[in-house]
């Protein structure tokens, strides 16, 4: 289970403070995260995945603490940050091999045939990533963050560049990590894939955590309501 | 039309403005370091190369002033044209390719790229031929202008062309197959290749190490000065830590990835480390082949024990960096070019005076690495 105690974090020269909140999240869950752009989304990821240091409060994951210098710990997270910075001048398949190894993963060249299989970067895997379009970089992003099978996987705008195929491929993902009791975390501003998707919802306005109403065994038009009417009314 | 690039370059001042004044306080402490070290260097070291260069002969006086000065207009200029063939690139985010793709004709933009170049030009090298007319050698206006031309048009083209960056649509076939390493293997490898094979700033300072190489061995041949021999083994040193330090500048833009693979600070700026140490000892078996098959083999007359320092002074550019590399901004290279310039200098000069000064390499990197701990996640 992830489990967020007072979380908190504030950054050194801005009056911008993310929390203090407390969330748990259970294994099996499909977090959705909503916010308006600079509400502190990926200010939590960076935290939760161990770039930055939180402030005050505890972010654990079982019984393990998250934090900068638990590089034990990192490995068992898959990240797909917003912006997609690659190196440039390597090929898909010579960065899932550096990560493979990084990973220190067991039997790795079937790992990367797989992963290259799966998200279809076969046909462009030995083309530098410069010449590659932002869809085809997300592919090999989300090849990086989900090569190791990560325990918890955090997503920050998945599906912008993706065509139906992929975020096809990507949705039968997140759907067999829920099956499989793996933590992902997912954020992104489409409605109907949150509804489709997500166990939850929680929403960041500002810094601060506020309730959604829960899903239940609704149907996806009215989880898309209340997605919707969720930000309108804490937006305006 | 010309209104019209007018007001481009005025929204290209304006976001340079901005941009230091957004960055106001980091840009500050990174003058006011490079100040420090620039008048540190300065002050120890005026007296040694006032009697050292005043036990030269004149005309090589005037030559060393003028080779500094070369490679002084030829960092500039390498810095101006990569600063203003940035703006060539097809990005949204340059002020050229916005314009034109918001429908801006083909001739404002270009009279625009020519009226910016020639002020980043103005700006970087006015500054640039005061320091050169002042402290080294007093070129005549006609010189400094047919300099000026012929090193901007040389390097635009030498970039544009002769470039061994691969291009985009050419798929990488050498090195595709999967090797099994341990992460610090792998960190180290990948460095290796980038700098190798594909940074092509780092290949550029790696061939501008080997020409410098090249020259010291003409040097050890012809019997000159130790004092040449010396510089060029510094010079030497100082392009290989460049092409390490261009990676590093390269590498902080998805260090992310690194940072998301669970790989420490410890690890890795001891995977550059190890980038360093090969480095250092590729040289120094290289000089060392060279230097014994000069004076047992051919039976050259040169100072054999002055001319084996330029084994320890050549391996001080590369093995500084990884100490060096946080602690002031990673991003800049421009700026631990400089750090690396000093420190090559400094410890090179300090070797050339005396072999005891050699000591000193395994205390700044001891000493470097201890005092940048965990800067890779600030």
């Amino acid at each position: 289970m992830l489990s967020l105690e007072n979380f908190s974090h504030h950054y050194a020269n801005s009056d911008f403070r993310l929390g203090p909140f407390n969330l748990d999240v259970q294994p099996g869950e499909c977090l959705g995260v909503m916010g308006q752009n600079g509400a502190g989304k990926s200010t939590l990821f960076q935290i939760l995945t161990g770039n930055l240091r939180l402030s005050e409060g505890s972010a654990r994951f079982g019984d393990q603490p998250i934090s900068i210098s638990n590089y034990a710990l990192k490995k068992r997270f898959g990240y797909l940050p917003q912006n997609l910075e690659l190196p440039k001048w390597v090929s898909a398949k010579e960065l899932f091999s550096y990560a493979a190894n990084l990973y220190e993963l067991q039997n790795s060249q079937d790992i990367i045939e797989s992963s290259l299989d799966y998200w279809d970067i076969r046909h462009f895997a030995d083309r530098p990533l410069t010449a590659c379009s932002h869809g085809m970089k997300k592919r090999v992003s989300l090849g990086l963050a989900t090569i190791h099978s990560p325990d918890i996987l955090i997503l920050d705008e998945p599906f912008s560049g993706l065509d139906l195929f992929h975020i096809k491929a990507l949705q039968d993902n997140i759907q067999e990590r829920k099956q499989q009791k793996l933590i992902t975390i997912l954020s992104t501003h489409i409605a109907p894939y949150t509804a489709s998707l997500c166990s939850r919802l929680v929403g960041i306005r500002r810094g601060e955590l506020l309730p959604v109403e829960p899903w239940g065994d609704k149907s996806a038009l009215e989880k898309i309501e209340i997605v919707e009417s969720f930000f309108f009314k804490n937006e305006t | 039309m010309l209104r019209q690039s007018l007001l481009l370059v005025k929204i290209f001042v304006s976001s340079f403005i901005r941009k230091i004044r957004y960055d106001f306080i980091s840009e500050s402490v990174v003058l006011v370091c490079s100040s420090v070290l620039l008048f540190l260097f300065y002050y120890m070291f005026q007296d040694f190369i006032h009697v050292k260069m005043a036990a030269l002969d004149a005309s090589t006086r005037e030559n060393f002033a003028k080779t500094f000065s070369y490679i002084l207009l030829f960092v500039t200029a390498y810095a101006v044209t990569k600063w203003t063939r940035g703006e060539s690139k097809l990005e949204f985010s340059t002020i050229g390719q916005t314009a034109t793709r918001l429908g801006t004709d083909k001739v404002t933009v270009a009279w625009y790229r020519l009226i910016q170049s020639t002020l980043i030009q103005i700006c970087c090298f006015v500054s640039q031929w005061v320091i050169i007319n002042s402290f080294f050698y007093p070129f005549s206006i006609g010189q400094i202008l047919g300099l000026q031309t012929l090193i901007s048009a040389f390097l635009f083209l030498s970039l544009k062309w002769s470039s061994p960056q691969i291009k985009k649509h050419t798929a990488y076939r050498g090195s595709q197959k999967h090797k099994q390493h341990s992460p610090s293997q792998a960190l180290v490898a990948w460095r290796w290749q980038q700098i190798l094979f594909r940074q092509r700033s780092s290949r550029i300072a790696l061939t501008a190490g080997g020409g410098s190489a090249a020259l010291l061995v003409i040097s050890l041949f012809l019997n000159k000065a130790d004092s040449l021999i010396i510089l060029l083994s510094m010079a030497m040193g100082f392009f290989v830590g460049s092409a390490i330090i261009f990676q590093i500048e390269e590498d902080m833009k998805h260090c992310w990835l690194e940072k998301t693979l669970g790989i420490s600070h410890e690890r890795y700026t001891s995977a550059y480390l190890k980038v360093g140490i090969l480095a250092s000892l590729t040289m120094s078996i290289f000089l060392c082949l060279t230097i014994f098959t000069l004076y047992f083999v051919l039976g050259k007359s040169f100072d054999l024990v002055t001319s084996l320092k330029v084994i320890p002074i050549s391996s001080i550019g590369p093995l500084a960096v990884a100490p060096l590399m946080f602690q002031i901004d990673p991003e800049k290279s421009l700026v631990q070019m400089l750090l690396c310039f000093f420190v090559c200098l400094f410890l090179g000069t300090g070797i050339f005076a005396h072999w005891l000064f050699a000591a000193a390499i395994p205390i700044l990197l001891y000493y470097g690495m201890k005092y940048q701990k965990d800067l890779f996640y600030k």
